[in-house]
């Protein structure tokens, strides 16, 4: 097998993409442009690196000292610019992988994860790269392991046709239910993304064994709006089954500021104060209400707020 | 507020342990205030004469831990404050009769007949403390070191500073483990007993050493039975003139069992829970404590006989136990197997655990888990520690500490019965005397002469380097062992134990304190290593970067260290070594080193014998020297700069453990634990690491058991916001971090308590987070 995959970050011991201790993939490439994205250097697909710089010490050897240089722009791809930085402050964005060193890579913490948890998939947009997404479930399927896959929902059909039998668990995002403020907030309408929904959702009929998770994050002034939650929770009480166990409103973070510092992005978000608890217990009753109250203990609210 | 008020109740009822599953009674929440007041106003902290004490574990001043008052005292600019690590309860002010002790009035020797006689006058002097709403009662105020002289002679001090110079010290006080079922089956009145049989025994072979020993045993026993009398006495006339029906019923309570316990064994439940809490007062006062046993063994039978004849119920045995629990809750624990392999968890772990979660905060004891533990009962350990987050109960591998003993050389019936017993040290209750915790060799050091040596030599090679390295640790170790020798050459007789002595299997049969030689079955010292991690990745940079890349010379290394890397072009040396695969991220090439080098000095010091015949057992674990050792050694190869600490045990180098807490996990399994004594892994978890509807208990569970499947040996886990640490820290006149408690290294302290130092070493290491 030669197809490589892309990955920003694989992160062990995760707690919160799925049931139980899990390793987390998350691919590098989206379909997407969510204007509230937490990893923007999750959306390109290239190779990049970023300079981190309380980590540098300016020894200049890396010659990438111009302080208005966008390093992951720039960057020629040559890896020895990174191997001769001393401070390794110089932090390459993009891991290549070949579909068996990254299973052996996850083996490692296979102890841990396989009692109660396994590998999520997630992004970016892991649909993205989804022939190699596919090969990795199906290694994670040969040893066993319990695995979801994290997907914003826009992508090619043909993706989930194939990545759908290789899940036991699909974590569904649905941000916003009006395409034309979908596209506005995101870069495009979610025609697409209700089409993969309904397809997965009748594919999950048909395979009673897969279960679904929904997470919609609340955006202060993008997707928090009663009408929007509402108008999700109408959406998913038309297409509701038992294996949706769960529906999470993820409260705004505002950690990425950083993240954007170092991509040398502007972030509209960046003084975006915390969510109000009352605001989020608020949405929280709306989503119930809409969803419909007898499933009230299937709806969570997460995240920090004030 | 100088004593602590129970008037406002209105407060005090309003106080609400949020993270326990259980509702303390508006008895048991004063009784807590109580507790929390004592910590906050720093009546129960725990100094030592100064850093060197961290790191070496000897200061050359005191002999041990400092007395807090008295001609002994540490200077109050030097002393450190380790934390509200310990029973004393402070009231200020020296011991009141210090100046009438018999060895100042008659003449100090430094004999057991003189120290006993010393230590019953002391007991004597010692009021029975008896407070409302208590139904245990027990507390000091001062230790004996701060009114008895307590030093050993000058050859022992000059075998001291030599092994300091190679980096390497020790005391020996305490930290073993009791067997506190003797005394529950014999009671005051039976060990009195036991004692006079013995004595005439030993009468009768001309025995005059043994002789003495027990009649000195005998006058610190009638001081005891006269300590725990007056404990009743006092109650009763409480009693007599209170009003308020609760803490009525308390002095009654207490009259009763004082009473009933002075002499003869305790019958109940709560008069087992009064006799051990009597037991360690008198035992404590001695300078230091010890772990106490399987509680759970201990208690079951007076719990069950209590149960059966429709004395207690759950709720009552608990509540009694979290009550114990408030006045000092030591290093104990629940859980392990049976002598024949079952799993030993009965009815009172769980009401062991319980009754923590009901009252929560500092404790110490641990949960042993093996392989075929009650999977509920080892849920349930991880999820009081996920709840409370304060480290309680330490988790901790049953299998592996049992594998430990056997390997050493125990029996294995002995070695079934191990119990966890100090912060990262274990015990067979009543058969052993070892040192635990209190030696130390720093493991810098040899290191850096081996770099000195290898510069002066011209050494090219690492494998000449490493022989250089081998034969300074042998040196190390060299100095440790001579200068503990010469200290058990006058241990019994200068500062002997007692009380932990009638409470042991050979001591009063044999006439010998524990400390003695040939007393208790088992005595293999162990020694505790500071700067593992940092010596694991230094010598892999060094291997790396010096003997295979030749990026730089050995020289240009030692005196960039020297110079704390400030010279020209050092901080590109210094990121280059820093930044070379280090020790906790799983990665195989400097795994291989960490074990390497561990095996390196347990191998050296299993070579070596201590006079009283047992070989050196190496512990992967220093308590707390690596705070205040980084100005002391200098940089070191790693990278590291002179004012960072070292790194804490086992654990990896602060800031150096980057792919999350698995791949630390796998990188300390690499070593086989059974092979040393103890190497915790200290886990420091933000909140939002579990989400917030989370199972704690099971994700912490899913983890322990898969690292104690992998050999791991023992989890201490904080569940707390760095930040809010670090806020504390900048600004020490906010209160409202008053009740966070940390576990420590192996203890738990409340971390505003603990000394500035502490604190900082903390708010640097790694909080794992989810995000």
């Amino acid at each position: 097998m030669s197809k490589q995959g892309h990955t920003f970050s694989v992160k062990r011991m995760q707690t919160h993409d799925g049931p139980g201790l899990r390793t987390t993939v998350f691919m590098k490439g989206c379909s997407l442009r969510c204007a509230w994205c937490h990893n923007p250097e999750s959306l390109s697909g290239k190779a990049e690196l970023w300079r981190n710089e309380p980590r540098c010490i300016g020894c200049g050897i890396c010659a990438l000292d111009d302080g208005s240089l966008t390093d992951h722009d720039n960057w020629n791809g040559d890896p020895a610019v990174i191997e001769n930085c001393p401070a390794k402050a110089l932090e390459p964005l993009r891991k290549d992988w070949s579909v068996e060193a990254l299973l052996a890579d996850l083996e490692r913490d296979a102890a841990f994860f396989t009692k109660n948890g396994g590998i999520t998939v997630s992004g970016g947009e892991p649909a993205m790269q989804w022939p190699f997404v596919a090969e990795l479930l199906k290694g994670c399927r040969e040893r066993e392991w319990h695995t979801a896959l994290d997907t914003c929902g826009a992508a090619p059909a043909e993706a989930l046709d194939v990545l759908l039998p290789l899940c036991d668990l699909v974590l569904f995002d649905l941000k916003i239910m009006n395409s034309s403020n979908h596209r506005k907030w995101t870069g495009q309408g979610n025609e697409q993304i209700l089409d993969n929904f309904c397809k997965t959702m009748a594919y999950a009929t048909e395979h009673p064994e897969l279960k679904i998770w929904i997470r919609t994050p609340l955006i202060p002034g993008a997707t928090d709006g009663t009408e929007n939650i509402e108008a999700i929770g109408h959406f998913l009480s038309n297409h509701w089954t038992d294996q949706i166990e769960r529906w999470d409103l993820c409260a705004f973070n505002n950690l990425a500021v950083e993240k954007y510092q170092k991509m040398n992005m502007e972030w509209e978000f960046a003084e975006t104060p915390l969510m109000e608890r009352k605001h989020g217990e608020e949405l929280l009753q709306t989503a119930i209400g809409a969803l419909g109250p007898e499933k009230y203990d299937r709806v969570y609210l997460k995240g920090r707020m004030i | 507020m100088k004593t602590f008020d129970y008037t406002d109740t209105e407060r005090i009822y309003a106080a609400d342990l949020h993270n326990s599953n259980f509702k303390p009674n508006n008895r048991i929440k004063r009784l807590i205030d109580r507790r929390d007041w004592l910590a906050k106003n720093h009546k129960k902290d725990i100094y030592c004469d100064n850093a060197e004490f961290l790191i070496y574990h000897w200061s050359g001043k005191a002999e041990t831990f400092a007395a807090a008052t008295g001609e002994q005292a540490a200077s109050e600019d030097e002393r450190i404050n380790i934390g509200d690590h310990t029973a004393r309860v402070d009231v200020g002010g020296p011991f009141p009769y210090a100046a009438q002790m018999p060895s100042k009035v008659n003449g100090y020797e430094p004999t057991v007949t003189n120290w006993a006689d010393d230590y019953a006058f002391f007991l004597r002097h010692s009021e029975a403390e008896v407070h409302p709403y208590e139904q245990i009662v027990g507390e000091f105020h001062w230790q004996l070191d701060e009114a008895r002289y307590y030093k050993y002679p000058k050859s022992h001090a000059d075998l001291g500073l030599v092994a300091r110079e190679l980096g390497a010290g020790g005391f020996s006080l305490a930290h073993c483990c009791p067997d506190l079922s003797i005394g529950l089956k014999l009671g005051w009145g039976g060990l009195l007993e036991k004692i006079r049989k013995n004595r005439n025994k030993h009468a009768t072979y001309g025995n005059e050493k043994s002789v003495t020993y027990l009649d000195a045993s005998e006058q610190v026993v009638l001081s005891v039975i006269d300590f725990v009398q007056r404990h009743g006495e006092k109650a009763a006339k409480l009693a007599e003139t209170e009003m308020d029906p609760v803490k009525k019923e308390s002095y009654e309570l207490v009259a009763k069992n004082c009473a009933n316990i002075s002499y003869e064994p305790p019958k109940t439940y709560h008069e087992a829970l009064q006799w051990i809490m009597l037991y360690m007062i008198v035992e404590r006062v001695n300078g230091h404590g010890n772990g106490y046993g399987r509680f759970d063994q201990l208690l079951i039978p007076f719990y069950k006989a209590d149960k059966a004849a429709g004395r207690i119920d759950r709720e009552r045995a608990r509540e009694l136990l979290g009550e114990w629990y408030l006045k000092y809750g030591p290093h104990l624990s629940y859980g392990g197997r049976n002598e024949d392999g079952s799993d030993a968890t009965n009815e009172m772990s769980w009401i062991g655990l319980e009754a923590y979660d009901l009252v929560g905060g500092y404790n110490q004891f641990g949960v042993q888990w093996h392989k075929d533990m009650d999977p509920d009962f080892f849920k349930y350990s991880c999820d009081v520690v996920g709840r409370h987050g304060c480290g309680v109960p330490a988790l901790v591998n049953s299998d592996v500490l049992v594998a430990s003993q056997l390997r050493t050389g125990f029996d294995e019936k002995h070695a079934m019965n191990t119990s966890y017993s100090g912060c990262q040290w274990y015990c067979i209750p009543g058969r052993e005397y070892q040192d635990q915790d209190v030696n130390c060799i720093v493991l810098i050091s040899p290191m850096q002469r081996a770099i000195d040596m290898a510069i002066e030599q011209g050494i090219e090679g690492w494998d000449g380097f490493w022989n250089l390295y081998c034969e300074e640790v042998d040196k190390s170790g060299e100095a440790l062992v001579n200068f503990k020798n010469e200290a058990y050459k006058y241990h019994a007789q200068l500062w002997p134990e007692m009380i932990t002595s009638l409470v042991s299997y050979g001591p009063i049969e044999k006439g010998r304190d524990i400390t003695d030689f040939d007393s208790v079955d088992y005595n293999y010292p162990s020694v505790n290593v500071l700067g593992v991690p940092n010596v694991v990745d230094s010598m892999y940079a060094l291997k790396k970067a010096v003997f295979e890349d030749r990026k730089f010379s050995l020289k240009q290394v030692r005196d960039a260290c020297e110079c704390d890397w400030t010279g020209e072009g050092e901080e590109i040396i210094r990121q280059v070594l820093l930044n070379l695969p280090k020790f906790g991220n799983d990665e195989d090439g400097v795994d291989a080193m960490a074990i390497q080098i561990s095996e390196q000095v347990r191998e050296v010091m299993e070579a070596k014998r201590s006079i009283k015949g047992g070989h050196f057992r190496t512990s992967l674990f220093q308590y707390q020297g690596h705070t205040v050792a980084g100005p002391y050694l200098g940089a070191t190869p790693d990278g590291r700069k002179r004012k960072e600490p070292l790194a804490h045990g086992m654990n990896p180098m602060h800031g150096r453990n980057r792919a999350g807490m698995t791949a630390t996990a796998n990188s300390f399994c690499k070593l086989d634990f059974a092979k040393y004594q103890g190497g915790s892994f200290q886990i420091e978890l933000h909140p939002s690491y579990f989400a917030e509807d989370a199972d704690r208990g099971e994700l912490v569970d899913q983890f322990a058991q898969t690292f104690f499947e992998k050999g791991g040996v023992q989890i201490n886990l904080n569940v707390f916001d760095l930040e809010d640490l670090k806020d504390a820290y900048d600004h020490p006149e906010k209160d409202e971090y008053d009740d966070i408690v940390v576990k420590v290294t192996g203890y738990s302290a409340h971390f505003t308590k603990m000394d500035r130092q502490f604190q900082k070493e903390f708010i640097t290491r790694v909080n794992y987070k989810s995000l």
